[in-house]
């Protein structure tokens, strides 16, 4: 009897093999981009997928010409999957999609529902990256890799950069349901721009360069909710990354206070922003407190340090970041989108008041009055006892 | 009389203690945040917490009960609690809760496996596993079942603990606040949907509690155990918003599965389900097991002429019977909530009734006897 339980356990173990979930490897095709465009007809969606099939070396030098991007258009993202396993031959397998791109009129029209559709997906990570290109997803995901690897991974690296400069914001989707399913912060995501292929790599053959494109990111579009309506440029993009405390290293170039003409550039080794928040009635009046600690990397033009001090490059720094606050801000309340997350900020602080708020906060936000007080030190001069200057006939 | 001593079970308050903490956690672990998230928000762990303090009169009163009796079984237990009538239907009832719950928490099994790893797998399959594992358990005896979950503790910790560390590195304090923002009415009400989990597990401790060897100290970790059990549910929940933010998880009905899915594909973490799986599995063995060995005690005290194997077979075929009850995931849920929030809560009110019933017999005992 004994025996006979043992072989019936096992016997249920058999049936749990893979007889229906078998899966090698090499059957299943890794998407290593997933790209959703506007359809060509009212409501459609275009999907485009990068698939690495992982025969031949995988992807890689060796990899290339494994790498395909298959497109299908449908009216709903499982749809599109459905028609894209046929073209791929084999099971599109999502889990390790390291970034999900939108096209742009895609972007512009509302990416709310996909993004429904895309939650739906068990295979993807919350944490997956979200983007929007400038123009379509599907020839972001066609474009060429300017350091000879998959075009995917460059993205996936600049992304990554990102962490230690501040050149865009990483979204992921976990984030982005939370800043749609709530009120009191709007969605940021970067920009993927096509660029000439600067490289031409001597590992790709037969290579047309001139033909070829590569992708770069460098500026963020901003969303009203789902729709895309409007960008930043790099430099009020890195504001926006160090004010929403998403980096903390920046660089910030200004007037040399002992010589306009000439500038100074330091980097911003650590960068925290606070906000305080005080709210009477429906009077709101936010005030933020950027903190930078810099280091002081280049002097244009004279400025003697041992003479003149470091307070005054400080009160530089100072002004150029409020400058710099106040303009973003600016154009923030102009665009009314809460990108910076202030209504999030007084929800979290004070609860109570925003509950008042919350149903007014789009007619509100424009109108708050936001205050500026920066901090900021020099905290390294580095070992240059006098910065470079030319000496012309003249000069004393 | 030798004989019958020989069959008795005996358990340790340890293992009771130990038993009762993991039947009360058991699959909640999954679904908690996505219940009292919604309604409380970032505070639905304070609701948890609230709900299992709360319930904690109620498991010292199931200790009471269980130091009350010297009985050979469960079913011998009740009946001299209850006298026989009263008993039998405590035991039709207890019967019933369990028999819905574990048949349904089998589908459940079934039903999240193969979403979360083998979508081809016919979900039955799975069930039925699940069910061939249970019911040789039972077959072994409680005594068997409480020393495997000795063992199953020293395989969940390290698989907890390797998804608590993945999930760390994600953990983003501002989602976790305001600290405390939601009006008093919507925290007593995730609360309320809170009180069935520690019944759950107050129940179980009222049945192994009568089979504890040594019971001085039974009242001590029959709580200890429904207070840990609300800690670490509170915890999950805390985890669950921290990482996750509160969109996310209300959008899922197991926030607890997409936590295993927030490390970036491509990193050296990245295949943190392999913690998840075996978690989900264990965590269901022991809820389901549990309920199955008390179904068939209980039913065991109504129908003493069917042999126990034969009435395990039967059992088994309930629970399989009601597998096949709800036909979606969402009609799965909305039937653990219905039984949960009806039979298990009223576990809050049939408690204290038994104590009552049992204490006037006792005293009428007495006085019979003086």
């Amino acid at each position: 009897v004994q025996v006979l339980k043992i072989l019936t356990l096992l016997a249920f173990c058999l049936l749990l093999t893979a007889c229906w979930d078998l899966q090698e490897p090499g059957d299943i095709g890794i998407v290593i981009g997933l790209g959703i465009d506007a359809g060509s007809k009212p409501n459609a969606i275009k999907v485009s997928i990068l698939l690495s099939p992982p025969i031949g070396g995988g992807v890689g030098t060796q990899g290339q010409n494994t790498l395909r991007v298959l497109t299908a258009e449908a009216v709903s993202l499982f749809e599109a999957i459905t028609i894209l396993h046929s073209h791929a031959r084999n099971e599109v397998f999502f889990q390790h999609t390291p970034f999900i791109i939108f096209g742009e009129t895609l972007a512009r029209a509302g990416i709310g529902d996909v993004l429904g559709d895309v939650l739906g997906m068990q295979q993807l990570r919350g944490s997956t990256p979200l983007l929007v290109a400038s123009g379509s997803a599907q020839e972001v995901l066609q474009a060429r890799s300017g350091v000879g690897q998959a075009p995917s991974f460059d993205i996936s690296n600049i992304l990554q950069g990102v962490y230690n400069a501040p050149i865009a914001l990483v979204t992921q989707l976990n984030t982005a349901i939370n800043t749609l399913t709530s009120l009191g912060s709007e969605l940021v995501l970067p920009i993927v721009e096509l660029v000439p292929l600067r490289l031409e790599p001597a590992d790709f053959e037969n290579l047309q360069q001139q033909d070829e494109k590569e992708v770069i990111i460098a500026r963020v579009a901003l969303f009203d909710r789902d729709r895309w309506v409007s960008e930043l440029d790099p430099y009020q993009t890195q504001m926006l990354v160090l004010l929403t405390n998403n980096s903390r290293q920046g660089s910030l170039t200004f007037a040399n206070p002992a010589d306009p003409q000439g500038l100074m550039a330091v980097h911003m080794d650590s960068f925290r922003t606070n906000y305080e928040v005080s709210v009477q009635g429906e009077e709101v009046k936010l005030t933020i407190k950027p903190d930078a600690g810099t280091r002081l990397l280049e002097i244009r033009k004279n400025y003697n340090i041992r003479e003149r001090g470091i307070e005054p490059i400080e009160q530089a720094i100072r002004d150029e970041i409020t400058t710099l606050t106040q303009r973003l801000i600016s154009k923030l309340q102009t665009l009314q989108v809460d990108s910076l997350g202030l209504g999030l900020t007084i929800a979290r602080r004070n609860p109570k008041a925003w509950s008042h708020l919350e149903p007014i906060w789009r007619q509100k936000y424009p109108e708050i009055q936001i205050d500026v007080m920066t901090r900021a030190s020099v905290k390294q001069t580095g070992f240059v006892a006098k910065f470079f200057n030319v000496v012309r006939q003249g000069d004393k | 009389m030798e004989e019958r001593n020989l069959k008795r079970i005996a358990v340790s308050v340890e293992q009771a203690g130990i038993s009762v903490l993991l039947i009360t956690i058991g699959t909640v672990f999954f679904p908690v945040a996505g219940i009292v998230v919604p309604i409380a928000g970032v505070t639905g762990w304070v609701a948890v917490l609230a709900a299992f303090v709360l319930s904690l009169p109620w498991a010292l009163m199931a200790a009471r009960l269980a130091q009350h009796v010297k009985a050979n079984d469960w079913s011998d237990a009740v009946m001299k609690w209850l006298g026989p009538w009263l008993g039998r239907l405590f035991l039709l009832y207890f019967a019933g809760i369990w028999a819905v719950l574990g048949g349904t928490l089998l589908l459940q099994t079934g039903v999240v496996f193969n979403n979360l790893a083998l979508p081809s797998t016919p979900t039955m399959v799975l069930t039925a596993t699940m069910l061939a594992v249970v019911f040789f358990t039972s077959l072994r005896g409680i005594e068997v079942y409480l020393r495997t979950l000795q063992v199953l503790v020293v395989m969940l910790l390290p698989l907890a603990l390797g998804l608590a560390v993945i999930t760390f590195g994600s953990i983003r304090i501002s989602n976790l606040q305001p600290i405390w923002g939601f009006s008093s009415s919507l925290l007593a009400h995730a609360a309320y949907l809170s009180l069935p989990w520690p019944m759950e597990g107050i129940l179980y401790s009222l049945f192994i509690g009568t089979m504890v060897k040594g019971k001085e100290k039974l009242a001590l970790y029959n709580g200890a155990a429904i207070f840990t059990a609300g800690v670490l549910l509170a915890v999950v929940v805390v985890v669950n918003l921290a990482v996750l933010g509160r969109g996310v998880v209300e959008s899922y009905i197991y926030p607890t599965i997409a936590l295993a899915r927030v490390e970036p594909s491509g990193g050296i973490l990245s295949g943190s389900e392999i913690f998840l799986f075996p978690l989900w599995i264990i965590a269901s063995y022991i809820k389901i097991s549990a309920s199955f060995i008390m179904v068939v005690a209980s039913l065991q005290g109504l129908f003493r002429f069917i042999k126990p194997t034969y009435l395990s077979i039967g059992v088994a075929g309930i629970f399989m019977a009601i597998t096949f009850v709800p036909r979606n995931a969402m009609e799965m849920v909305a039937l653990i909530a219905r039984v949960d929030n009806t039979f298990f809560l009223l576990g809050y009110l049939i408690i204290p009734l038994v104590l009552l019933v049992t204490s006037i017999k006792c005293k009428e005992k007495h006085r019979a006897g003086a």
